[in-house]
């Protein structure tokens, strides 16, 4: 570890110019499966399952599905240097951001805030090891995970000097980074404040085993709990597709009860229940279309609504607290799917279906369509852009 | 209820269950009429509490989140009738904003002169305010330290500062107040961490004893400056006497949002619910109310709140109820202490007024 005046190197080395590579080369995909072995073999993946569904993305076999996202793979070069502002709030979303890049074919420069150090220090150290074996000093020279505060100076030099800057962080963020004026030729790939939904077959929950409940309220956990509730794809309003207008009552009652089973394990800390009472109480007051409210003990609130506001982006509870309403048909939706909205999570819906009726009906948001328990499955594809394909460039 | 009669009784003389027979019914009254004159303070309590609620316990009040006074404009009052409006900046630089008409103004004045007068014995002392002359010039600034010592002033027969406005000591100050109320009665005033960092620290070297054993201490603001020095309240007693001799040092807890009813700490180093205000602790879990001795997120209920919707407010404070009607101190009603904020909350102390 290197620290300077303004700001401490954790794994790697601050590249003198950023040489571009082909994408996804020998070495740095030897590079991917060592570190992907280390880490899987790292005490740390006990304490945190993210750590180990990093590793897991980063397998050869995924490795080989991702070549495949890239046309003229043959023609291509990484753009130069990209530089990555992480995100304070997930402390395994620096390495997707820079493996993407890495694989890519970029030299990169990763800010890391001061504030994750306790929980991604164990696995800078391992990178740094594994950036420090002689075969790889290409890769070391070549790259540089780093951490400072909020240091205006630093980011206009790393900006200046960049091809490519993946801001992290929300609308917040990216106002206060593009303050630092980029070269003309360079990218800035943003990642904005999203908004989630889920859809239901209504159907379905009020009918399905205790065992298939059980399972899709799990995967229900993951997409929301896991992650405060408090992640872009986190669902935070539940439409219930219910094409008859018989099944809502019977299956919302249902798939509650069986969800406050499920979150007994959540960590509920007292700050969160602060935020959370008072979230409730700002909804209740702005909200006119709420019709119900209902809670099981601090750990779950659900407030039905008697018709959707127009803009339903605003109804953005975390740590378990959810809106919901009952649709007729799917196409309902169209029409409150603005650019806000990223993940709409399903369950038994029939995703290509939806996604062709959303497509057909020209709509502006809507990034990406996944089963109950994979809202937080990072993919190449992310918010609508091939990153893969950003991050590269084509002679032709 | 009478306020009037209500506001000279003595403090500390009711039990618990004359209080909460006088509350219940005031409370219940209190909820609906804020609920009818301020609108969102309605909407919400209609949404979030079951219609035909029974009131038959103060448990039952609606509370509403402190960070609302934050977010939202909550008042109860026609514009009009505002009469001053409190304002408390926490570091995270949003203020609360709490509108008072006159007679809430003038009610908490009561109980505040109420309560202190049980623990200094007089109405009115000469008062050494451990903070700068300035805290009250500059009423743009005006924040929750300045509040706190325009809130005190009513105890000075005459007031003296303690500190110039660079916040090093003003020695003429303190030798002129010494010499002139050597032999009788006097009250310091300051915030806890004002009168630690400012009055003691800054006075260690100091060559002579300065001899402040005829004084009542008086400090509140907030331990989380202290907690981070790792000062324990018994270390901060014990400084103060070893310093200057002053045995009689009381705390106090107390908060923007409820102004003037604050809960004074007795010679057992327990804060007291006076009868002009009482505290609830929560279990986390599910808000059902904690035992003694269990900790748990400090609820704070008043019937002064009459001009805004703030008799029955959740804290970000963690709080454990040490006892009801039977502290050693001999004064009735619930005994308690505070255990900080919430873990990693959002820094909103008026210690943190200190800039």
């Amino acid at each position: 570890m290197r620290t300077t005046k303004n700001f401490t190197i954790l794994a790697g080395s601050i590249p003198e110019k950023g040489l571009p590579q082909r994408p996804f080369s020998p070495l740095t995909l030897q590079f991917c499966q060592d570190f992907a072995h280390q880490l899987q073999h790292h005490p740390i993946t006990n304490e945190d399952a993210a750590w180990a569904a990093f590793s897991f993305w980063l397998r050869p076999r995924k490795l080989e599905q991702y070549k495949n996202l890239l046309t003229f793979p043959e023609n291509r070069l990484g753009r130069g240097m990209t530089f990555h502002i992480a995100p304070a709030n997930m402390p395994t979303m620096f390495l997707y951001s820079f493996f993407i890049s890495l694989l890519a074919g970029n030299a990169n420069i990763v800010r890391l805030s001061p504030r994750l150090l306790p929980k991604i220090r164990p696995v800078c150290e391992v990178l740094s090891d594994l950036l420090n074996a002689p075969v790889y000093q290409p890769i070391k020279s070549q790259n540089a995970v780093l951490t400072y505060g909020h240091d205006r100076k630093i980011t206009d030099w790393f900006s200046k000097h960049c091809d490519s800057r993946v801001i992290w962080g929300g609308d917040k963020t990216i106002k206060e980074i593009r303050k630092s004026p980029l070269p003309p030729m360079a990218i800035d790939i943003p990642f904005a404040d999203r908004y989630s939904l889920a859809i239901l077959d209504s159907d379905y929950v009020a009918s399905c085993s205790e065992e298939e409940l059980k399972n899709a309220v799990h995967h229900f956990y993951l997409d929301t709990y896991e992650v405060d509730q408090n992640a872009c794809s986190s669902p935070r309003i539940l439409l219930w597709l219910d094409s008859k207008g018989e099944s809502f009552a019977i299956a919302q009652q249902r798939w509650w009860q069986a969800v406050t089973i499920e979150i007994q394990k959540y960590d509920l800390a007292a700050i969160k229940v602060s935020r959370k009472y008072a979230e409730a109480w700002k909804f209740a007051m702005h909200t006119p279309e709420i019709s119900h409210f209902a809670y099981a003990s601090n750990r779950l609130y659900v407030y039905t609504l008697s018709s959707l506001p127009q803009d339903f982006t605003q109804l953005s509870g975390a740590f378990g607290q959810f809106f919901q309403f009952p649709i007729r048909k799917s196409g309902d939706i169209i029409p409150y799917m603005t650019s806000k909205v990223q993940t709409i999570t399903t369950l038994n819906i029939d995703i290509q279906a939806l996604r062709t009726q959303l497509i057909q009906a020209g709509i502006t948001g809507v990034d990406r369509i996944v089963p109950f328990g994979q809202a937080m499955d990072m993919d190449m594809i992310w918010d609508g852009r091939n990153l893969l394909d950003t991050l590269t460039r084509i002679i032709r | 209820m009478d306020y009037t009669n209500w506001l000279t009784q003595s403090p500390y003389h009711w039990t618990q269950d004359e209080k909460e027979a006088h509350y219940v019914p005031l409370l219940f009254e209190l909820t609906s009429q804020h609920c009818h004159r301020c609108p969102p303070y309605g909407q919400a309590v209609q949404t979030l509490y079951e219609k035909n609620r029974k009131y038959d316990v103060p448990s039952k009040i609606p509370m509403i989140p402190i960070s609302l006074f934050k977010t939202e404009n909550l008042k109860s009052i026609p514009d009009s009738e505002i009469f001053k409006i409190i304002t408390s900046s926490g570091t995270s630089g949003v203020a609360s904003h709490l509108y008072l008409d006159a007679f809430n103004a003038q009610n908490q004045q009561l109980a505040l002169y109420n309560i202190v007068k049980d623990f200094i014995g007089f109405s009115r002392l000469p008062m050494l305010i451990v903070d700068t002359p300035d805290i009250l010039k500059n009423r743009d600034a005006f924040n929750a330290r300045g509040a706190a010592v325009l809130g005190f002033s009513i105890f000075a027969k005459r007031k003296y500062y303690a500190l110039k406005p660079d916040l090093s000591v003003d020695l003429e100050s303190i030798r002129t107040f010494i010499q002139t109320y050597r032999n009788q009665p006097v009250l310091i005033f300051g915030f806890t961490f004002m009168i630690w960092q400012y009055f003691c620290e800054a006075l260690a070297n100091y060559p002579g004893l300065i001899d402040l054993s005829n004084a009542i201490l008086i400090h509140g603001g907030g331990w989380k400056k202290m907690q981070d020095r790792a000062v324990s309240p018994h270390d901060y007693k014990k400084r103060l006497y070893e310093q200057f001799h002053i045995h009689k040092v009381h705390n106090y807890y107390g908060m923007a949002e409820q102004t003037g009813c604050i809960y004074m700490e007795c010679e057992q180093g327990h804060l007291h619910a006076s009868i002009f205000s009482d505290i609830i602790i929560r279990n986390p879990e599910n808000f059902s109310v904690c035992p003694i001795g269990e900790t748990g997120i400090v609820q704070v209920l008043t019937p002064l709140a009459t001009s805004y919707p703030g008799h029955s407010i959740l804290t970000e404070d963690m709080g454990t109820l040490l006892g009801i009607d039977d502290c050693p101190c001999g004064r009735l009603g619930k005994y308690f202490r505070i255990d900080g904020r919430m873990a990693k909350a959002e820094i909103r102390g008026c210690s943190d007024a200190h800039n």
